[in-house]
């Protein structure tokens, strides 16, 4: 007869949260079925947003790691995937930032290999992007435009117009962009 | 049951970093106990016996904390119950009695008697709780441990008269539940 999987012994959201409490009690027996249960589903979320085979199998282990060394300190009721996914989506903020400043340094030091697989594509997915809001950016009005170029390619300030003004336009400058964004594009 | 392989080494580590986070949940849960030594050895003075003590309570109830399950559940209770012969204690030799040419003093009265309340409460506690034998030792064991605190400067026969008293406490509550 074959043995249930683990993930399928604690297939439900109410499930997760007793193994979770469980765990937080100090029963060990709730380990072994919780981490097969969050593991796939840590794993994908670390792939989606990392796009990288490698980076998303580490972080996912740093993840397991953080998420069960809260476990003592787990709120009885609260739901568990929310919370791991929560602690998977910020780790993986925080490695995308390592891996770009990596990328950055290599680039500085001249030492930069050729892209490979799935960091050509989100090379391409970002310069399509890029492409995008540059195309966006040529419908808003000569001041937004000036605005924006004047935040994110030339200087911070813009002639005549200093500290709390420029805040102001800048940010009514960026909602004009994104609305545009969306309508051009369908998405934000 | 179907069971992980520990000898999985990224099973194992996420495994280490839980009992990492248990022992660290167990030191901050546990770490305001140690006001009461500091607090004995305030009012009587540096005393190896205090210290001893005092880190042996820590070191017990922090194993218990990390352990977890009912026995957990019982230091609270235990480490609570056993305030009350340590604050008799600690107040006891401001009070005795004088008359004529000699003075009487409540020290072993007071650690005795509130060796007695410890026990009533932890009897009570456990007996409403429904917990098993185990948690009603360990919450004995941080009790008396507690209340030696302060009954330790009476000397043994301090501790001793607090334990029977504890003792006493106690029985009434653990016969009750022997048919069970």
């Amino acid at each position: 007869m074959a043995a249930t999987p683990l993930w399928a012994q604690v297939s439900t959201v109410d499930d997760l949260a007793q193994q979770m409490a469980r765990l937080a009690d100090g029963d060990r027996w709730a380990f072994a079925p919780l981490y097969a249960a969050l593991k796939p589903r840590v794993h994908a979320l670390c792939r989606a947003m990392l796009r990288h085979e490698q980076d998303a199998e580490d972080a996912m282990q740093q993840v397991m790691e953080k998420l069960f060394a809260r476990a003592s300190s787990y709120e009885h009721g609260r739901p568990v995937v929310p919370w791991a996914l929560g602690i998977a989506a910020w780790e993986c903020r925080a490695y995308r930032q390592k891996r770009k400043r990596r990328r950055e340094d290599a680039l500085v030091d001249g030492s930069s290999e050729p892209l490979a697989g799935d960091e050509l594509n989100e090379e391409i997915a970002r310069a399509d992007l890029q492409r995008l809001a540059l195309q966006a950016l040529q419908a808003l009005s000569d001041t937004d435009r000036e605005v924006l170029t004047a935040t994110f390619w030339d200087e911070a300030t813009l002639a005549g117009v200093t500290g709390a003004t420029l805040r102001k336009r800048r940010e009514r400058a960026l909602d004009r962009l994104r609305t545009t964004f969306g309508r051009l594009y369908g998405f934000d | 049951m179907a069971s992980i392989d520990l000898n999985d080494p990224a099973a194992a580590r996420v495994l280490r970093a839980y009992e990492r986070g248990r022992w660290r949940h167990a030191l901050t849960g546990f770490a305001p106990v140690l006001l009461l030594p500091m607090l004995v050895l305030c009012i009587d003075g540096i005393s190896l016996r205090t210290i001893a003590l005092g880190a042996l309570l820590f070191g017990t109830g922090v194993f218990v904390l990390w352990r977890g399950r009912d026995a957990a559940r019982s230091v609270l209770p235990g480490v609570l119950a056993g305030t009350v012969p340590l604050v008799a204690a600690i107040c006891a030799p401001r009070m005795h009695v004088c008359t004529g040419s000699s003075c009487m003093s409540f020290c072993l009265a007071a650690c005795a008697g509130g060796g007695f309340l410890a026990g009533v409460v932890v009897g009570l506690v456990w007996r409403r709780s429904r917990r098993g034998r185990v948690s009603l030792a360990i919450a004995a064991v941080l009790s008396t441990m507690t209340g030696a605190l302060g009954c330790s400067c009476v000397g043994y026969g301090g501790v001793l008269g607090m334990a029977a008293g504890f003792m006493l406490g106690m029985l009434p509550w653990v016969a009750r539940a022997a048919p069970d």
